[in-house]
């Protein structure tokens, strides 16, 4: 009888070993990726039905195509400023009136305006004349005075945004300040897509918006998907593997836009309190259930620094931060220690900084 | 009646031992084999290459504005050589190899982009 026991889990054993998964037999892989947003978007979905699959591909471009169009702080070519986008109108109007936004342009600036305060301004989107003063967005990089970032630094205020739900108006107080959402619209445009992906009744997708990713469900095999670390100083080098499910993973870096002069690197994360990069990071990483907290927190993570970059991200509830240093000391929030590995690539010393 | 049992309980082992090896080599082949590069100007695809297939080659990629970018393919890699752009940020980046690598050139409008499937990991956060 025993022996029969053995045989027959032998036939059960078989199936499982050889790859056949009965049940995804069905399930069909639709990807497509599209340059927007001045990055490389890639979606991909799984589903029965190859219409269906199609169709929910090109909705979520749309979504992306939809909020790049209401975020876009440089005025597309041939397009009054009247049919710009929200951004480039509210600046517009800076200091003269407020200005009439959509539904999104509205719920992207109060997410923002809430980190602003919580993290008390070290994450900012008045970053605009700053960021115009540095030459980033329009590849001019230079390095400007202490005299001209004291100047400019006076337009930076995110209190000077008046935000009017209920006429869903925006306004930005003095001459000359403008709105930078850079730091959330790939986010919060990835989370738009994920939804009408859900709409569609997709149950597993992958978006991955210029590094910022969205896990949406689990793989098709039902196991959690596997989201890499860029190693910061090897483009070919991943230092970690997140596995997660429904969960956005947003990487931040100061190799992604900079620029060297006499040696120094100057990158586009700029502490909005000095007008000058932030120092000390090379990277940092946000897990968390929403794509647009994910990429704002990142911000003021890199420029609180390592200390007090964990102590913020401990105070937010189901957020997990993976901080690496210039010194090669990588640091995590214990609340990722069930879901994260280290490859043990590129010489990196692994500490975990704090227990949740 | 014993022996006939234990030789179908050896059999059905060299089974499940011989379908495991047959499953992990076409795993393997799917990552190491299908690995392209795709070269986009002003976000359309221009060429598919392969990057297994690959020899030694040079193309030049010169967008609506006369600006310039020397893609590089080896066996197995790719990078931009050379630009005329002014950050040369697509040059620093250096050679690529792993499925979902990016080079991106924002001034010239210039991409090149690894796709395939890898073992590893499912996407790369970057």
């Amino acid at each position: 009888m025993k022996r029969w026991a053995i045989v027959i889990s032998l036939f059960i054993i078989i199936p499982a070993f050889s790859g056949c998964r009965l049940q995804n037999k069905q399930l069909k892989e639709f990807a497509d990726e599209k340059f927007l947003m001045d990055t490389f978007v890639q979606v991909t979905v799984y589903c029965e039905d190859e219409q269906r699959g199609r169709e929910a591909l090109d909705k979520a471009f749309a979504e992306f195509e939809r909020i790049n169009n209401l975020t876009d702080r440089f005025p597309k070519d041939g397009k009054t400023i009247a049919a710009s986008s929200d951004v480039i109108r509210i600046n517009e109007n800076a200091g003269i009136k407020p200005v009439q936004v959509s539904a999104d342009t509205l719920a992207i600036i109060q997410r923002s305006l809430y980190y602003a305060q919580l993290s008390g301004g070290s994450f900012d989107i008045t970053i605009g004349p700053i960021m115009d003063l540095w030459g980033f967005g329009k590849n001019e990089q230079r390095v400007p005075s202490d005299e001209q970032i004291k100047k400019t630094l006076s337009l930076v205020d995110y209190r000077k945004v008046i935000v009017d739900s209920e006429n869903g108006t925006i306004y930005l107080q003095n001459p000359g300040m403008s709105l930078d959402l850079g730091g959330v619209a790939k986010g919060y445009a990835t989370e738009k897509a994920a939804q009408i992906l859900r709409e569609s009744g997709i149950k597993h997708a992958l978006i991955n918006a210029g590094g910022n990713v969205y896990a949406l469900g689990a793989k098709p095999d039902g196991t959690p998907w596997r989201v890499g670390v860029r190693d910061p100083r090897n483009v070919n080098g991943i230092i970690a593997v997140l596995s997660v499910i429904d969960t956005s993973v947003v990487t931040s870096g100061d190799y992604e836009r900079y620029f060297e002069e006499g040696g120094v690197r100057y990158s586009h994360i700029i502490d909005p309190s000095t007008g000058k990069q932030a120092r000390g990071l090379m990277q940092t990483t946000v897990i968390a259930e929403s794509s647009t907290d994910a990429d704002i927190i990142n911000k003021p993570l890199f420029v609180l620094g390592r200390q007090r970059g964990t102590d913020f991200a401990k105070k937010l509830e189901g957020v997990g931060a993976i901080f690496v240093g210039e010194d090669k000391q990588v640091t995590f929030t214990g609340n990722l220690a069930d879901r994260l590995e280290f490859t043990g690539k590129g010489d990196y010393r692994i500490t975990e900084k704090e227990k949740k | 009646m014993k022996n006939l049992n234990h030789y179908i309980a050896a059999g059905l082992l060299l089974l499940v031992l011989f379908s495991f090896g047959v499953s992990r080599l076409v795993q393997r082949q799917m990552t190491g084999g299908d690995l392209r590069l795709e070269i986009f100007t002003s976000g359309r695809l221009y060429r598919t290459i392969s990057l297994a297939e690959a020899g030694a080659e040079e193309i030049k990629m010169v967008n609506e504005n006369g600006n310039y970018n020397v893609v590089e393919i080896e066996r197995g890699k790719a990078r931009i050589k050379e630009a005329d752009c002014p950050n040369q940020a697509c040059v620093k980046t250096g050679w690529i190899s792993q499925p979902g690598q990016i080079v991106v050139c924002v001034p010239n409008k210039c991409n090149i982009i690894i796709k395939g499937k890898s073992n590893n990991v499912d996407t790369i956060s970057y």
